[in-house]
């Protein structure tokens, strides 16, 4: 029997992202793309799920947030806890996998931060790759975000991207679409490098 | 339950745990073996495939603080291995429905 292919992400927002691209480049089938509500419960559930029956391969897709190398360790701290010995000290720029320790039942890993595991930022940060480069709609979608007056200014400035990216959406031919269904609409074009980079990890995890 | 008298001191090996046994009160069962168990200073094996005795089992051991363990035997090339799941551990499990089986 294969084994199971199962690919864990944050919140729904990423899983629709991840179902669409998958659909939209051809990746597939994985057993499961499974958003665990948010960060906190997605670290906690891991390494439970490393010790799946008949897991093959896990991959995550979380967040950098303001801290690449605190996100990073986190990860690498319940792989050796788990029992992974060859787990590097940095994530690979290109998505960093970790073959099956020799001798048990643990699953391949894959890890991918977003938006391209060397920056800090979020699934929108990623979404922005997207956006068709030299867009004038982006550039005043842009200016508008970056001058709401002060004291109308609601959001964090990690949610920034969230605002630009949703605004973006707002102002498309179909206004509102979600994030997911955008990409199967080409309001946000998956045909970048930036996609291909993702396709490939999980290619590489999971259907190598 | 009688059985586990009987064994005071010793192990008490119970096969397919969940056999004869409603899904609703299994977890009571459970509880009653941690109980007695703790009573008589009896260590209890016991070995099921069924996700209600392990849905059951965390229940139990939730409420008996490290006294409880699900060990998974697979076989894999004519070896055995296990995989150990804590209190904790088992938590997760049943909540995110984590095959253990």
């Amino acid at each position: 029997m294969p084994g199971k292919k199962i690919l864990l992400v944050e919140g729904t927002d990423d899983e629709h992202v991840l179902k669409h691209i998958c659909g939209e480049r051809g990746v597939g089938p994985l057993d499961e793309i499974k958003p665990q509500g948010d960060v906190t419960r997605l670290l906690e559930n891991f390494p439970v799920r490393l010790k799946e029956s008949d897991i093959e391969a896990l991959g995550v897709v979380i967040d950098a947030d303001t801290d690449l190398t605190a996100r990073w360790q986190s990860l690498r701290d319940r792989l050796v806890r788990a029992g992974y010995q060859s787990v590097p000290a940095e994530p690979s720029p290109a998505g960093t996998i970790i073959s099956s320790p020799k001798d048990t039942l643990l699953p391949a890993v894959g890890v991918w931060i977003m938006p391209d595991n060397q920056a800090a930022g979020i699934l929108e940060d990623f979404l922005r790759f997207l956006v068709p480069a030299g867009s004038r709609l982006f550039a005043h979608v842009e200016s508008s975000v970056a001058n709401i007056p002060a004291e109308e200014q609601r959001f964090a400035p990690l949610a920034r991207p969230k605002a630009i990216i949703h605004t973006w959406l707002a102002w498309q031919a179909e206004p509102g679409r979600p994030l997911g269904t955008s990409i199967t609409a080409r309001f946000l074009d998956s045909n970048v490098a930036q996609v291909d980079a993702l396709v490939r990890w999980l290619n590489d995890l999971f259907f190598r | 339950m009688l059985s586990l008298v009987n064994a005071q001191g010793g192990l008490l090996l119970i096969d397919e745990f969940e056999n004869g046994l409603h899904h609703t009160v299994q977890s009571e069962v459970w509880n009653g073996i941690f109980r007695l168990a703790n009573l008589m200073n009896v260590q209890v094996f016991a070995t099921s495939h069924s996700w209600d005795a392990v849905q059951a089992f965390q229940k139990a051991a939730a409420n008996n603080a490290d006294q409880g363990v699900l060990i998974r035997l697979t076989s894999k090339e004519s070896q055995i291995i296990p995989t150990y799941f804590r209190e904790d551990e088992l938590a997760v499990a049943t909540r995110e429905n984590i095959e253990v089986r």
